[in-house]
């Protein structure tokens, strides 16, 4: 990979920096699905308030979402399906980030539910287009310099080395 | 690099397939549980033909029984949320209204109901909307009680008796303050509370009555 010559090609690539980010949003993720999974009903009103998805699929998405973003976070946190996780989490803010953005410019004054679902808590907003450009730049980092730092499947790839290895070490 | 996208796409599948059923699992055995499809927002509108209209006043919802209020305005159409209203039953609304995921069962009203209802002094009006939009302009003698802030104004309704009919609004069309609202007041016992989902916009446009928060109030 050429970027990976030169300074912020090494930066970037650098295995403490894809660890933090990980971490980070690992964390984010983590910390974001709690609220949602022990609240579901107030999760799907205001994914409802959204008015982007037709109202029958609300509840559905609102007991699944929470959980994917539950399980990759872990994933990026313990480094297991890391890379999996990382474009799964890009596709994720890529949609919350389109829903954001057709809030804003539709003018709703609803609350984001992006880290908790109480009313007053944070509303659709530029901050929160903010955040969410950052955390897609996080995940695509990730995604494609992701490597097996201080990750589980490095060390399960070391355990039956011929099969994994290829794949994890790049 | 084939085979990683391969991969790639096999981990997300089986991802989303554990989320899905970790997440309908767990949904199942909460106390929070919520049902997996979600009924579609429904208010009932209070009948303007007669069909429905005397037996509201039954679980105390409906319109004065003495009223003779003649509907015969256009109801509202094209909106978002509009159900056809005539086709709901009192058992279904009775047994909807228990579930706290969905503020169903409360009776929504059309202009003229509201209206009349303004004109003979029967209603409390609470305006669901943000404070600051209340001061801008409201329904004459309207309370302000924003429902994101429902907890903190809800002590302005300490001192009404719980059969006072109480009538939310909020801006109409797209707004679903006025539902919330509602819901909320009749959770907390108000037995005559009712949407009135045209709104601000409905009201203004029609040239009735309004004040401003530096209007002197009658």
């Amino acid at each position: 990979m050429s970027m990976k010559n030169g300074l912020i090609g090494r930066l970037v690539s650098n295995k403490y920096l894809l660890l933090a980010s990980r971490f980070v949003l690992g964390f984010v993720f983590i910390y974001a699905s709690i609220d949602k999974i022990s609240h579901p009903g107030a999760f799907a009103d205001i994914i409802a308030n959204y008015r982007i998805l037709p109202g029958f699929v609300t509840n559905i998405v609102a007991i699944v979402l929470p959980w994917v973003e539950l399980i990759c976070g872990l994933s990026l946190v313990v480094g297991l399906f890391l890379r999996t996780a990382a474009v799964l989490v890009t596709a994720l803010l890529t949609l919350f980030l389109a829903s954001l953005l057709t809030s804003v410019i539709r003018g709703l004054d609803i609350s984001c539910g992006c880290f908790t679902v109480t009313t007053d808590a944070a509303k659709v907003g530029p901050m929160r287009l903010a955040e969410d450009i950052l955390m897609i730049l996080m995940s695509l980092h990730i995604a494609v310099f992701g490597t097996g730092f201080a990750a589980v499947e490095t060390y399960l790839s070391e355990l039956e080395p011929t099969e994994r290895r290829t794949r994890v070490q790049r | 690099m084939k085979g990683e996208k391969r991969r790639l796409v096999v981990e997300g599948v089986g991802i989303m397939l554990l989320c899905s059923v970790l997440g309908v699992l767990y949904n199942a055995v909460s106390e929070r549980g919520i049902p997996p499809i979600r009924k579609s927002p429904s208010i009932t509108w209070e009948s303007d033909t007669g069909t429905l209209g005397n037996n509201s006043a039954g679980s105390g919802s409906g319109v004065d029984k003495d009223s003779s209020i003649e509907y015969h305005e256009q109801k509202p159409v094209d909106r978002e949320l509009e159900q056809p209203r005539s086709m709901v039953r009192k058992e279904r609304v009775e047994k909807e209204s228990s579930d706290l995921n969905e503020p169903q069962g409360v009776p929504a009203i059309t202009l003229s109901q509201a209206y009349d209802l303004f004109q003979r002094h029967k209603a409390v009006f609470l305006d669901a909307r943000h404070e600051s939009e209340y001061r801008l302009g409201h329904i004459k003698g309207a309370i302000s009680l924003p429902f994101n802030e429902f907890e903190k104004h809800a002590v302005q309704l300490g001192g009404l008796p719980v059969d006072t009919t109480l009538v939310t609004y909020c801006d109409g069309g797209e707004c679903d303050l006025s539902m919330k609202l509602a819901f909320e007041l009749s959770q907390k016992g108000f037995r005559r509370v009712k949407v009135y989902y045209g709104g601000w916009a409905e009201w203004v446009s029609s040239n009735h009555p309004i004040e401003k928060d530096d209007d002197n109030r009658e």
